[in-house]
């Protein structure tokens, strides 16, 4: 047994076999590339940086939805780093002035970097750490040389893991179903990496010094996160003494952990469906670990960002069937039609001017449809997937009825050129529009006609309806999904939904949010999809509902005239239907 | 604190606008806080440049903003030059001197 001690940044014990991640970080060659090669180098070096860029984007979204934006906008900050203009320059003159391979100029910019900070900084920038700089080095670095193993993304078992040092990113997309805790030789108190484990709940020690070479993976450790404590190979007492401390804590804070496996079930046998929402293909098995019945929006964006030439039909098949293959040929997997502005895509797509008001203009399935064989070659790919499982398809962001049509037409041809073609498909897969735009929900009765199914996208049905841009600070907080004017538009298009027998979800953040579940099963959704993470925190909110008592909340909060008087409301009900998790922040 | 000119009055001959600005947050001129201004500062036609004591850095660019590792009460020099600079110069210097990056994050999500 050996006892270590280091610096608490993360409460809670843990105990389970140790994950020791290889201490040896990349290494990066000086190389030179030949004069002709320094365009192709360029090119090369920004498509990394917009995919780096892309994926902090994503891991702030993720992050804000689960921990806050407090939290969010570190990788917020860091994906403006890949957009830094100083540092892009410095970039691009390492690579055509002195014609350095891409990753040696990244390499050597990042340690530059965080020698001026050293310097210039005196370190007294707490949060901002190297770990910060290594995070941009890794991301791109990531997307330079290909996919890298990644040891922390293929859990069998659950581990506690031992690190030289984390990144905040490399933290954040720990698996709290798959890690019990971490602790690592390097970091600090203040580093953004205890302060993201911290808000995750996932003990933690760092700053222990080496150890590395005293531990091999599988070995029994104990995280006291709490105390600061690493222990590996406990003796039998020690073990037993943490493990009854381990529980008492679970047993207390816990309470959704024991749940996760449940059914979504309310009180009175009403089942209210979760799927999940995806973004990239490895998250199907997110999905799966949260018990969720499906994926229910699974955005295709990925595929296009961060490149210089569209995606093939066999690319966008490959990624549609790995997400079937996690989900097997009975949950249905919805895939959505590309949702990007103009002026976020590939070159060749772009505006010819910039627009004036990009949200209001050629962006998701208007672009689509003015780009004909771009919007056929997914749609074959996603008819083909149908072959292997229970896809559907989604278009997003109509607002009449004649672009639905031209939709669902363009779709009818593409199945007779498949048949022609002697593919397998699924004749009736079924067909699905967003609902978020007013103009959509406010003409549900007659798009209910034209579709299988319908998912209300509350992100941008806020955005539209209260013509205010949530990022714009000075008009933020007028977007709120407790608007009752949105809360009136939901209302209609599921009561639209249900008079016709169309399907009907949400699928904007508000879902995911379990301060509005006994809301929206009281405006009669029985199917909600959602980021896999917020899954088990409003299940435990379904299986402490009556359907009658939601309907009675949905009908007071409908009578209500502003969106604080809806969260107040709402935040009264909480408490009273589940006392455990008011305490809980998500407001 | 703003010296040029009044808040809103036309500038029509381009001169740089200046502001002294000093750091209130108490983190210092942190990397949220230092990327959400430059991010404000991004959203403007005109240059921006931030400057303590000697050394002189794009406002525009984050990783330069936090080389200048203002602490808690520095002193920094607010330059803005270009046809926006007049209504650049108030939006940059509150952002500047706020006592918290917690108004700023909304820039940033």
């Amino acid at each position: 047994m050996i006892t270590l001690r280091g610096i608490p940044v993360s409460a809670g014990v843990a105990i389970g076999p140790a994950l020791v991640l290889d201490a040896e970080g990349v290494r990066i060659p000086q190389r030179r590339v030949s004069p002709e090669q320094v365009e192709s180098e360029v090119g090369r070096l920004h498509a990394a940086l917009a995919a780096a860029a892309f994926e902090a984007t994503q891991t702030q979204r993720d992050i804000t939805t689960r921990l806050g934006p407090k939290y969010g906008s570190i990788f917020a900050a860091h994906a403006l780093i890949f957009e830094d203009p100083a540092l892009l320059a410095d970039l691009d003159a390492s690579v055509r002035t002195e014609r350095f391979a891409a990753e040696y100029a990244v390499s050597r910019a990042i340690r530059d970097l965080v020698r001026t900070f050293e310097k210039e900084g005196e370190g007294t920038f707490l949060a901002w750490r190297s770990a910060d700089l290594f995070d941009i080095e890794k991301r791109i670095l990531k997307h330079l040389l290909g996919n890298r193993r990644e040891p922390l993304q293929d859990l069998r078992e659950p581990v506690v893991v031992l690190a030289r040092d984390l990144t905040p990113s490399e933290t954040a997309v720990l698996d709290k179903n798959m890690v019990f805790a971490f602790a690592t030789e390097h970091g600090g108190r203040t580093s953004h990496t205890a302060i993201i484990a911290n808000a995750m709940e996932l003990p933690a020690v760092v700053g222990l010094g080496h150890f590395l070479n005293d531990v091999a993976s599988g070995d029994t450790v104990v995280v006291d996160g709490a105390e600061g404590v690493l222990i590996i190979d406990p003796d039998p007492a020690v073990e037993a003494q943490y493990r009854k401390a381990r529980d008492t804590r679970l047993s207390r804070s816990g309470y959704w952990v024991v749940e996760r496996y449940l059914p979504s079930v309310t009180r009175d046998g009403t089942t209210v469906e979760l799927l999940g929402n995806i973004e990239f293909p490895d998250e199907a098995t997110a999905c799966t670990a949260r018990g969720a019945a499906g994926v229910g929006l699974y955005r295709t964006e990925f595929l296009y960002v961060g490149r210089d030439s569209d995606p093939t039909e066999e690319e966008h098949l490959r990624a549609y069937l790995r997400v079937i293959r996690e989900m097997g040929e009975d949950r249905p997997v919805v895939i959505r039609t590309l949702d990007l502005g103009a002026d976020k895509f590939v070159a060749t797509h772009g505006p010819k001017e910039p627009e004036k008001n990009p949200s209001l203009g050629v962006r998701s399935v208007r672009l689509c449809l003015r780009d004909t064989p771009l919007f056929r070659k997914q749609l074959r790919a996603i008819l083909r997937a149908s072959a292997f499982g229970d896809v559907r398809v989604m278009f997003p962001m109509i607002s009449t009825i004649p672009e639905l049509r031209k939709c669902i037409f363009l779709l009818n041809e593409v199945k007779e050129d498949l048949r022609e073609a002697g593919e397998r498909f699924n004749p009736d897969i079924p067909v699905g529009t967003m609902i978020e735009v007013p103009s959509a929900a406010i003409m549900a009765n007659e798009f209910a006609r034209e579709v299988d199914f319908f998912s209300i996208g509350t992100n941008d049905l806020i955005q539209y309806t209260l013509a205010a841009d949530r990022t714009n600070e000075l008009v933020a907080d007028l977007y709120s999904p407790a608007d009752p004017a949105v809360l009136r538009l939901i209302k209609a298009v599921v009561d639209a939904a249900r008079t016709h027998g169309t399907g009907v979800n949400v699928c904007g953040e508000m879902s995911g949010d379990p301060l509005f579940t006994p809301l929206l099963v009281g405006m009669g959704l029985r199917q909600l999809s959602l980021a896999p993470n917020n899954l088990p925190a409003v299940k435990a909110v379904v299986r402490r509902l009556e359907v009658g008592d939601a309907e009675r909340i949905a009908t007071e909060a409908l009578t209500l005239e502003s969106a604080r008087d809806v969260i107040n409301y709402l935040l009264r009900e909480r408490k009273r239907i589940h006392p455990e998790a008011a305490g809980g922040g998500e407001e | 604190m703003v010296t040029a000119v009044e808040h809103g009055q036309p500038n029509a001959d381009n001169s740089p606008l200046r502001a002294t600005v000093v750091v209130r947050n108490p983190k210092g001129l942190h990397m949220r806080a230092a990327f959400a201004f430059s991010k404000l500062a991004g959203k403007f036609r005109s240059t921006v440049l931030v400057r303590k004591q000697d050394r002189t850095v794009d406002g525009k660019s984050g990783t330069r903003l936090m080389t200048l590792g203002a602490l808690p009460d520095t002193e920094l020099v607010l330059e803005v030059t270009g046809e926006d600079a007049a209504t650049a110069l108030p939006v940059l210097t509150k952002a500047l001197g706020a006592p918290s990056a917690d108004g700023l994050d909304k820039l940033l999500n």
